[in-house]
């Protein structure tokens, strides 16, 4: 079923922790929201869950509003961070729970628990204790006991923020692989943009209980509508100048230290500031003398100022000399064709029009 | 720290505390004297005698109803405390801990002068017109029972306090979303997850009204329980043996109850 937030609110006291959000997640699709920590996501969540009440607006499940209900009359799923499985009770008891809340016999309770564990690949662990597992394997019995109730919307208040790396990783598949499976609407809040961009389906992005930017994980990476979105999800490079003039999607941008040329999707008016940004990894780095100097080659040139070796790329930090700028080069082997700087070595850095973005005020 | 830190301490223990109960037991087991031999004339009296199992059954039994009323009292107050009190929950701990304060005997008179044939209560209820003659509340057991709740009653609000902030408010939450009303919540998970708060209260209750005199002395409407008996073979029949015996009795069932805390807390250990 799918979910709307309409216009929700909340104020704790002097402090606005959210404003007026809307936001509607289609039936079966995930949606992360993203943001530092105060931001207004778990606020958000713990108003779609009932633990909160909104100032305004209203938490619309398949179209019934659902403002009004006590938490356990609103048919939600819910995976917290640290877990909160039972300590009281085992495995079995744990995911029966809901079940049999809703009444349900002790037959369907059976068979229903035992159909849930094995989704979570934890057949024959209904008799273990909470305490007796790993970290990972409580994460999954959370899991399970949150959807075998076949909640109309699944929360996931950071379900992996407990888990190791590897295992983060792995589980980020294994969640969305079963999300997929059940078709179940899930709203995901989250700090780590990683975990965002690879499990969402629409990433939100919110800062200062304000929603930023909301759209496909690659959207909202590639085209940042701000200078919060753009420096929050991954690295970018911030230039700052004027849009001098506009015609037909290019923008010729004047900043400080070179003229460049910026793709724009829309029509962008002439401004006397503006902030254009380019990911680190979209950088190219050449021999100094090999820049021509044409419009819209977006070159610099600088002096390495330090260097990192990250496994699948390399971090160059590069000092613009015109400006003193620093600015982050991220190459990969097939990227550097050959060229290999040192420190202190002068290089020229380009982009061009295309992977550049114009950010919002 | 170095182990001779601990002998002014364990000293004082050995004189005060080992060295009577030992002599206590010895007079208990040997009642003519070590050359008069083993007899265990006392305790099989005490076992076997109706009207002394009678007295210990009474204590027991005393003892047990004072811990659950206690505990039904105590519960609520310590939700109070730990959930809605906020800022007041200092305040509120000072005022539980008030009654201990003060000297058992004005408490215990207290009640007296409240409860008595012109006391308070009685003629408070005959102005409102509800009786015409005094009732005799101290004639029987329950003015005990009030005076003994009220002082040992702070004991379990605290320890019920205690494993009630530990638990982790998310589990109640998780079982709200699992379509758990509030009761329902509060009987599967709160409340089991502060079982073992409510059992180190019980047992702190129960052991120390076990051990409790003057309140009876005073207020127990003469109901005979094994304080009140030790204190008579003392001071009236000067059996010492057999006086030594019921405390003997007394202590084992305090040490149980320590152990049975014991294994309370350490397996909230393991499961927390």
């Amino acid at each position: 079923m799918d979910l709307t937030l309409d216009g929700i609110c909340k104020s704790f006291g002097a402090v606005q922790a959210l404003q007026p959000l809307h936001l509607s997640v289609p039936s079966g699709s995930l949606v992360g929201l993203l943001g530092p920590s105060g931001c207004g996501k778990t606020t958000t969540l713990r108003i779609i869950a009932g633990f909160e009440q909104a100032d305004a607006g209203r938490v619309l499940v398949g179209g019934t509003d659902m403002s009004n209900l006590a938490p356990n009359r609103r048919r939600l799923g819910m995976v917290f961070q640290n877990y909160s499985l039972f300590p009281h009770m085992n495995v079995f008891d744990n995911v029966a729970f809901g079940l049999r809340r809703a009444g349900c016999n002790r037959a369907e309770v059976a068979s229903r628990v035992a159909q849930a564990l094995e989704m979570v690949r934890l057949s024959g662990f209904a008799e273990r204790w909470p305490s007796q597992m790993s970290g990972g394997q409580q994460q999954r019995v959370a899991l399970a006991r949150s959807i075998v109730t076949r909640p109309a919307v699944l929360l996931l208040d950071e379900p992996l923020g407990a888990l190791d790396k590897n295992l983060r990783e792995s589980m980020q598949f294994e969640l969305r692989q079963l999300q997929r499976l059940l078709v179940i609407t899930t709203v995901l809040v989250t700090h780590d943009q990683e975990e965002a961009l690879t499990m969402a389906d629409q990433v939100a992005v919110m800062h200062d209980g304000r929603l930023l930017q909301l759209g496909a994980p690659d959207a909202v990476y590639n085209r940042p509508c701000s200078r919060f979105v753009a420096e929050f999800l991954g690295t970018s490079n911030i230039f700052r100048g004027a849009a001098v003039s506009a015609s037909g999607g290019r923008v010729a941008v004047r900043l400080q230290g070179m003229d460049a040329v910026v793709h724009v999707a829309g029509d962008t008016a002439a401004q006397s500031a503006v902030e254009i940004a380019v990911r680190p990894e979209r950088m190219v780095m050449r021999h100094p003398g090999t820049i021509s100097g044409a419009p819209g080659e977006n070159a610099l040139s600088g002096e390495v100022t330090g260097l990192v070796f990250r496994g699948s790329y390399r971090a160059f930090q590069i000092r613009i000399e015109s400006t003193g700028q620093i600015v982050f080069a991220y190459l990969a082997p097939q990227a550097r064709e050959g060229f290999e700087p040192e420190m202190g070595q002068k290089v020229s850095l380009s982009f061009t029009p295309q992977d550049a973005v114009i950010l919002g005020a | 720290m170095p182990a001779g830190w601990t002998a002014p301490a364990g000293l004082f223990l050995l004189a005060f505390f080992l060295a009577p109960l030992a002599r206590n037991a010895g007079v208990s087991i040997w009642p003519n004297g070590v050359a008069g031999g083993i007899d265990v004339q006392p305790y099989q009296r005490l076992f076997a005698d109706p009207f002394y199992l009678g007295v210990l059954g009474q204590t027991l039994g005393l003892s047990f109803v004072a811990a659950a009323i206690s505990a039904l009292i105590g519960y609520p107050v310590a939700f109070f405390m730990v959930r809605k009190a906020g800022r007041f929950q200092a305040l509120l701990t000072f005022l539980l801990i008030a009654p201990l304060l003060t000297s058992i005997i004005m408490r215990t008179y207290g009640w007296r002068v409240l409860m008595s044939r012109l006391g308070l209560v009685n003629a408070l209820l005959r102005n409102l017109g509800i009786i015409d003659r005094p009732i005799d509340f101290l004639g029987g057991p329950w003015v005990a029972v009030a005076a003994l709740v009220h002082v040992l009653v702070p004991f379990m609000v605290l320890s019920i306090a205690a494993s009630l902030q530990g638990v982790d408010r998310r589990l109640e939450e998780a079982s709200r979303l699992l379509g758990a009303g509030r009761v329902a919540t509060f009987l599967r998970v709160t409340l089991p997850l502060t079982l073992d708060g409510v059992g180190t209260g019980f047992i702190l209750v129960f052991m120390l009204a076990n051990g409790s005199f003057v309140t009876l002395l005073l207020l127990g409407g003469g109901l005979q329980t094994l304080p009140l008996l030790i204190f008579q073979q003392f001071n009236t029949t000067r059996d010492f043996a057999f006086a030594g015996a019921m405390s003997n009795v007394l202590l084992v069932a305090a040490v149980l109850c320590l152990a049975l805390q014991a294994r309370l807390i350490r397996r909230r250990g393991v499961r927390a």
